[in-house]
């Protein structure tokens, strides 16, 4: 193989020579067609993705794909969530004249991107929208680019070139939620990170030690706290912190759920919030208004990300053409009563 | 390809079915070995065939080719998102598709407008467009008679999910609304609770009315006066619970010693009114709701509540469904049971001071 990429457009030929199979396989691979192990499968991604191959389209029928039909593939999520994304794709669908299909799924599943893949071909979907956790499954996303099953990524942990994808920075967002208390007074501020799986706890950490940093302020390794992103775990977090025999004076959980535990434990200690304890969770789930006091949290734009989302595939089905590249949108501090220095009604 | 060769005499399709406790569909797609089909499925089904000597038929797959493989779920579109409530929404839609994909099939989730004539027009096209082999109607749809025409008339296979009444030509998957508010309500008599108020559901799903009979059936039954200030009109929605609460606490001592709201949102806005007004829960008010939806054990005090078996019911219901549209007659009527859920949001009353 020459030494700089070659002019000359990869075929099929160059694809499977460098995965080490036949041809056959490579265009069961594109045509998502099954019987391929998956090592193989992604052995012919990886190929394809290299040489930047793309398999013909008239050779498949261009016009014999349009069914009008996309999907959804989702995995455990809490139901308010699901319900803004689902909303608001079927919106865009809906405008655009598609259908949405939702497929619920696994994503601890291997077998997962066989899955997608079959269904793609089994349906003729014209594309997928994977929503977090499905999003950041490199497997998926992998065996997608290799069948050439036009997808979009919602909220990806990393947006791979050439990809429709909608990004959340949240990094931002964990240092103007920090930031905000650090301006409030708070000077011990615990946090409880989400599941260690997801890059978003990981980002939404990061941004919150920049604050720190930027402020002056000592990062206490011990006020950060392990937690999944269920009620339960944030519980338990806000119980661990609260008994420390100097506690913080304001906690950030990495969602609402797990803020709402907080403050359970909280009331539980009979701390009255905002006064004794600030709290402040992530993503304005419907659940944020709900609770008492009302939870000052940073809005994830649910909506918006599901929108941009299944706009950018659309766009990306009707023009034919690669995206031009990843979107990023930000979240919005939403400030209620569980912090200070707003109009918090009734007894602290 | 024709079918009959050495198939053992009586073993059908149906025989198989039966014998794997699957449907025809599920059948027809192992022996076409078609995907979709969980492992354990496909061996239970294979042993079946095993078992009864069942040769295919091209009939089977022909079936199959008549259709398209959708199914259509079908609710009435909210004034604004977020009314409706989620919890219930994705809990019913999660029950349909599973059930669905056991079987290989596809849910379609249709919004159809609240107007009865816009609704019988989507309807239409819906059945134009997409071709479902069916269609499930989810509350207040269910109970909505100017639609059950349309359907008729376009020859759809229909489930009702939790109508107003089981009466009607269509199957229907139902639970004792008016049963489950009497246990929560005689739940709260029995806790010394005298003047309990209750916070109704929006007059169009018939739930709501249900809710509020059973209510009045349990007050009754113990011989305890219905106060008319207490029996306050609720929207399913939080907001609408912290209004009902805010109404019912202000009136002094002649405020209630309990709520009991018709849905956990509701349950959620009374929470927050009594800890707004300083009031401790459950030592001074006791809250109940009925769901038991996602938030109801994140709220503080955890809430209790009923459990409604929505998963469950919108399992079934699809059930149901694919047995209609296989040419089966799948049963009329299937009855769930609630569940009483004790968590903390209500306590024996206390002694006023």
């Amino acid at each position: 193989m020459a030494g700089r990429t070659a002019p000359r457009r990869a075929t099929i030929v160059d694809v499977a020579k460098l995965a080490g199979v036949s041809i056959k396989t490579v265009s069961r691979v594109t045509n998502s067609e099954p019987n391929v192990r998956p090592e193989v499968r992604q052995r012919v991604a990886a190929a394809i993705s290299k040489l930047g191959y793309r398999p013909m389209q008239s050779a498949r029928g261009l016009a014999a794909r349009r069914s009008g039909l996309l999907a959804m593939a989702y995995g455990n999520a809490t139901p308010g969530y699901l319900m803004r994304v689902q909303h608001a794709a079927r919106q865009c669908c809906e405008e655009a004249g598609y259908r949405l299909l939702l497929h619920p799924c696994d994503h601890r599943d291997p077998r997962l991107p066989g899955e997608l893949v079959q269904l793609a071909g089994r349906l003729r979907l014209e594309g997928l929208i994977l929503v977090p956790p499905v999003s950041h499954d490199e497997g998926v996303i992998a065996a997608l680019q290799a069948a050439g099953v036009p997808f979009s990524l919602l909220a990806p942990q990393r947006a791979p070139e050439g990809a429709c994808a909608v990004l959340l920075d949240d990094e931002r967002g964990g240092t103007a939620l920090a930031s905000y208390l650090i301006y409030q007074g708070h000077r011990r501020i615990g946090f409880v990170r989400g599941h260690p799986d997801h890059a978003a706890s990981r980002a939404r950490l990061a941004g919150f030690q920049r604050a720190m940093r930027k402020a002056s302020l000592p990062v206490d390794a011990a006020l950060v706290v392990e937690g999944d992103f269920t009620f339960e775990s944030g519980r338990t977090a806000g119980a661990e912190l609260l008994d420390r025999r100097t506690r913080p004076s304001a906690i950030i959980a990495c969602n609402d759920d797990m803020a709402a535990g907080v403050i359970a434990a909280a009331h539980d200690r009979g701390l009255g919030i905002p006064a004794g304890l600030a709290v402040c969770g992530f993503d304005d789930t419907p659940l944020a208004s709900m609770l008492w006091p009302p939870l000052t949290t940073m809005h994830q734009p649910i909506g918006e990300l599901s929108t941009a989302a299944t706009q950018l595939l659309i766009e990306h089905l009707r023009s034919g053409r690669v995206p031009a590249g990843a979107v990023t949108l930000r979240h919005e501090l939403i400030v209620r009563a569980s912090t200070a220095g707003t109009s918090a009604t009734g007894p602290a | 390809m024709s079918g009959r060769r050495g198939r053992a005499p009586g073993a059908t399709i149906h025989d198989v079915a039966q014998r794997a406790g699957v449907s025809l569909m599920t059948v027809s797609r192992v022996t076409n070995a078609a995907a979709g089909v969980a492992p354990a499925t496909r061996a239970r089904v294979q042993q079946a065939i095993a078992q009864l000597g069942f040769v295919p038929s091209g009939a089977a797959r022909s079936l199959r080719s008549r259709r398209s493989m959708w199914i259509a779920l079908v609710f009435q579109r909210a004034r604004t998102e977020i009314k409706v409530d989620p919890g219930y929404v994705m809990e019913l839609q999660e029950g349909v598709i599973r059930r669905c994909m056991d079987d290989g099939y596809h849910v379609a989730i249709e919004l159809l407008g609240a107007d009865a004539g816009e609704a019988r027009l989507q309807l239409r096209a819906l059945s134009q467009q997409l071709a479902p082999d069916g269609v499930l109607l989810a509350p207040p749809l269910s109970s909505a008679t100017t639609l059950h025409g349309e359907i008729a008339r376009l020859n759809l296979p229909c489930v009702r999910i939790a109508p107003r009444s089981a009466t009607g030509n269509t199957p229907c998957v139902l639970m004792d609304d008016r049963a489950a508010a009497r246990q929560m309500t005689e739940y709260l008599l029995s806790h010394g609770h005298r003047r309990i108020a209750f916070v109704t559901g929006p007059a169009e799903h018939a739930a709501s009315a249900q809710r509020l009979a059973g209510y009045r059936a349990a007050l009754r039954a113990w011989s305890v006066a219905e106060h008319p200030g207490l029996v306050v009109d609720g929207d399913f929605t939080f907001d609408g619970g912290r209004q009902a609460a805010g109404a019912v606490l202000g009136s002094g001592r002649q405020a209630p010693t309990a709520i009991f709201a018709s849905n956990d949102e509701m349950a959620a806005g009374c929470l927050a009114e009594a800890h707004r007004r300083g009031l401790r829960v459950p030592a001074d008010l006791s809250v109940t709701g009925f769901d038991d939806t996602w938030i109801a054990n994140k709220l503080y005090p955890p809430l209790t509540t009923i459990r409604q078996p929505i998963r469950e019911m919108g399992h079934a219901a699809t059930g149901q469904l694919l047995a209609l549209i296989e040419g089966l007659a799948p049963k009329q009527t299937q009855r769930f049971t609630h569940q009483l859920i004790e968590r903390q949001s209500a306590a024996a009353r206390r002694i006023r001071r």
